[in-house]
């Protein structure tokens, strides 16, 4: 049951749609900055220590 | 002894059909999410219906799509490549529920951050997020310079789907 190419074609569009209308948020935004996801994994690491600590 | 056990099954036939009425309607509490871990609910989203209960958010199906793109450029990132969307359902589907454990998690995963909507910045350390950005990672090759960014879209029924985007990741590398 994945999307055909009719569903991801209008997935493109909303994309496009969406950070057009929000602009920085999320999206984009964030290709110049990325988080990687091992630090984003000993954050959440750190927190969860911190948590029981 | 035998009337015992006839009578122990009927009702428990009685329960997993009241339990799979049930579902379609509300939402099952956390005693009753018991039933699900045992993968015993027959799944009625098989018969493909728009709405099929009076939350048309039940009918949902969730779908994890990534992307890639170069790191920093402005360039327009690469097509959505599905990543995971439901089996596909077959004529068993209806009378069992079968459950890839590690899949049905990740789809309720998708199911919950797609709920919480576009619009709300979700948390990037949540457990779900970061199942569902490894995974993603996982299935979608992100090179030296390139950074991955995944989106949640719900679909509804089974022909000429609309496809909906409820949840757009940040951009991040490995």
């Amino acid at each position: 049951m994945n999307l055909d190419k009719r569903e991801l074609r209008e997935v493109e569009r909303l994309t496009l749609a969406w950070q057009q209308a929000s602009g920085s948020r999320s999206g984009d935004g964030s290709r110049e900055r990325p988080l990687s996801l091992s630090a984003l994994l000993e954050q959440r690491r750190r927190a969860l220590e911190g948590r029981v600590g | 002894m035998a009337e015992i056990l006839a009578r122990l099954t009927l009702a428990g036939v009685s329960i997993l059909l009241l339990a799979s009425l049930v579902q379609q309607f509300r939402q099952v509490g956390p005693r009753g999410r018991w039933i699900d871990a045992l993968a015993v609910v027959p799944q009625w989203k098989f018969f493909g219906q728009d709405a099929v209960s009076l939350n048309p958010a039940w009918s949902d199906d969730w779908h994890v799509l990534a992307r890639i793109a170069p790191l920093g450029e402005a360039t327009m990132p690469e097509p959505w490549r599905p990543v995971l969307s439901p089996a596909e359902r077959t004529g068993w589907h209806f009378a069992w529920n079968p459950h890839n454990r590690s899949r049905a998690l990740l789809l309720a995963y998708a199911e919950r951050l797609g709920q919480s909507g576009v619009d709300e910045p979700s948390d990037p350390t949540g457990l779900g997020y970061l199942s569902l950005l490894r995974a993603c990672f996982e299935a979608v090759p992100a090179g030296e310079g390139f950074v991955l960014q995944f989106a949640i879209v719900a679909t509804r029924g089974r022909h000429e789907r609309p496809a909906d985007l409820r949840f757009l990741s940040q951009w991040h590398v490995r």
